[in-house]
């Protein structure tokens, strides 16, 4: 299954999310939008980073701003993710390496994950999260 | 993303429309648009945005769009909207997550030819000097938390007891580049965390720092005061409060999303999360977007300390023979408490400005007082090959529009589409044709940001100074230009 759609606006960045479970919909958010940032491909899972985040009843949105919050303090790239969710609160579990302008190259930098127009709907079966993205 | 459903737009004259009340809406919905401009934005569900902000409550007069308006997650982007301090809210996202985002300019006793062949050793120097681009600072610079949190108290004013930039220096910033209300203590651990080694950068994106050459002088009178003469060659430095200023909103926004709820409001989308602008978590925020707004003085302070080293090492000359010397520094996104007439009767408002410039007319205390009988300094960049311009506030302003005006040129195009336009074109090389230097720190970013994904700013001023919400007064165009 395909995991994430960038959209394309005129001020702003979005995507499309797809995922089995509240877990991978998650997952793929992640790749998503550090897809967004650098070029995820290239990132070997060298060091572990965990985060813990609690919702304000959107979750989603709160979990990867926390991932991006992670990157611009330190420029840890997640490269495998893995998350545990439990009812207002999300673990995620990354393996991935820090920023290194040698091997790694910079698409764009993103302020935030933002509420608009977010929304999580079930489509045949699977998860499908909306996303607009401040860069 | 959903259809446009059909929005009404009536015309009032040429440069105003009207979105008349309906539904839940409190006030009418007004912008400042001509013709021309209302063809660019399509299926922009900008319009449908100021609808949303006119059914915020404690609104007052109208939901305002200047011609630069669209589509901007929650409020439109060139939104202004001014809630009444008593009754109405403060919205995280009717300012924006770049916090005091805004504009810079500079003049210096330079013609354009005494810089003659030096443009592209001023723009590498400046590449080389100020930190552009995503993950780069300055090394000589270490901030302790101490020094984090005066910098959120006192702003560019911090930056000048520091010895970048001169006491003069901050006469010409807006609020004397300190925001009053600011309290370091309400800005979260993350906020210091993300912002202490983002002070001094110039970030990336739509950021710059630009090169120019006064191409047009529209009003003698007016450019006098600012200190502007024709071909004289100015800097303008386009930056905010970078990642510090991104936490501080995605927090507050958390919180207000909570608040909004406590207080009863119904939201027509969750990024207009907001709380009365007198309870705690609305001053709470306001405070804490000041420190913000703070953070972004002193980061183009900083820069502009080292516009100037730059200059003296290309011209191997003293700041002061370069006379290079601030014309004013505004705010883009902000929230401020203003007082202003409404219905014959003076207000206390908290004004939101979402890429929106102050425009205060001729006399108004907040004037500098070189300036004070022309009004106050309105600076509007336009993209990386055109031009920006200067312009200067009105009383009509006051009168209409809570004192604010246009930001800048707005996007025509979405950065994909800009992108795949310039697949296999080098956006420099074509810049440099058109004799305009430009330095970036990445690629992709010189595509994004390529001329025509903009809508020409030209016609975007023309409407504000036909509409008489400020007034032309000179027109600058790039040499050359630093982008993150």
């Amino acid at each position: 299954m395909e995991r994430y759609k960038i959209l394309d606006h005129e001020a702003d960045t979005g995507f499309e999310v797809y995922g089995g479970t509240m877990e991978e919909l998650f997952r793929n958010g992640v790749y998503a939008l550090f897809s967004l940032i650098t070029e995820t491909e290239t990132v070997h899972p060298l060091i572990e980073k965990r985060m813990k985040t609690s919702g304000n009843g959107e979750l989603f949105i709160n979990f990867l701003n926390d991932t991006l919050y992670l990157w611009d303090t330190t420029g840890f790239i997640p490269g495998t993710v893995s998350v545990r969710i439990r009812d207002q609160n999300a673990e995620g579990l990354f393996m991935g390496e820090f920023f290194d302008p040698a091997r790694h190259t910079l698409r764009q930098e993103v302020k935030a994950v933002t509420y608009h127009k977010f929304r999580i709907v079930e489509e045949k079966g699977a998860l499908k999260a909306t996303v607009i993205v401040d860069v | 993303m959903e259809e446009t459903k059909k929005i009404s737009l009536k015309k009032i004259d040429e440069n105003r429309y009207v979105v008349e009340r309906h539904g839940a809406m409190r006030v009418e919905g007004i912008v400042y648009i001509n013709e021309e401009l209302l063809g660019d934005l399509g299926k922009d569900e900008s319009i449908r945005q100021v609808e949303n902000v006119a059914c915020l409550p404690g609104i007052v007069s109208a939901s305002m769009a200047m011609p630069d308006i669209h589509w901007g997650y929650g409020f439109p982007i060139g939104g202004v909207a001014a809630f009444d301090a008593e009754e109405g809210v403060i919205s995280p996202g009717g300012v924006g997550y770049d916090i005091n985002c805004g504009v810079r300019l500079m003049r210096s006793v330079l013609g354009a030819r005494e810089i003659g062949g030096k443009v592209n050793d001023i723009i590498d120097r400046l590449f080389i000097n100020i930190p552009s681009g995503v993950g780069s600072h300055r090394k000589d610079l270490k901030l302790g938390r101490k020094d984090l949190e005066r910098v959120l108290a006192k702003g560019a004013q911090w930056a000048v007891e520091q010895g970048y930039g001169t006491e003069d220096d901050v006469r010409f910033i807006e609020d004397n580049g300190q925001m009053p209300f600011a309290d370091p203590g309400n800005v979260s651990e993350r906020a210091y965390e993300r912002g202490k080694d983002q002070l001094g950068t110039l970030g990336s994106g739509n950021h710059f720092i630009e090169v120019g050459r006064v191409a047009e002088i529209y009003d003698e009178k007016a450019a006098e005061a600012f200190g502007l003469f024709k071909d004289q060659v100015t800097v303008m430095i386009h930056s905010g409060s970078r990642g510090l200023g991104y936490q501080v909103c995605d927090d507050y926004i958390r919180q207000m999303i909570k608040a909004s709820e406590k207080y009863g409001i119904h939201l027509p989308d969750r990024q207009l999360c907001c709380a009365p602008f007198d309870s705690p978590e609305g001053q709470r925020y306001f405070s804490a977007m000041a420190a913000a707004a703070n953070y972004a003085f002193a980061n183009r302070q900083m820069m502009t300390h080292w516009v100037r080293e730059t200059f003296e090492q290309v011209f191997h000359a003293g700041a002061g023979k370069l006379g290079i010397s601030l014309v004013y520094d505004v705010c883009h996104n902000i929230a401020k408490l203003e007082k202003h007439i409404v219905k014959g009767k003076e207000s206390r408002l908290c004004v939101h400005r979402k890429g929106a410039t102050r425009s205060f007319a001729p006399g108004d205390a907040a004037v500098p007082e070189g300036y004070r009988k022309i009004g106050q300094p309105v600076l509007i960049p336009g993209d990386m090959g055109r031009a920006s311009y200067v312009l200067c506030g009105t009383e009509r302003a006051m009168d209409e529009t809570f004192g604010s005006t246009c930001h800048g040129a707005g996007r025509l195009m979405s950065r994909g589409e800009a992108l795949r336009r310039t697949k296999g074109r080098s956006v420099q090389k074509e810049l440099e044709e058109r004799d305009v230097y430009v330095k970036a720190a990445s690629r992709g970013t010189l595509g994004e940001e390529m001329p025509e994904a903009y809508k020409d700013v030209s016609k975007v001023v023309e409407v504000v100074h036909k509409a008489g919400i400020s007034r032309l007064v000179a027109k600058i165009v790039p040499l050359g230009s630093i982008k993150g």
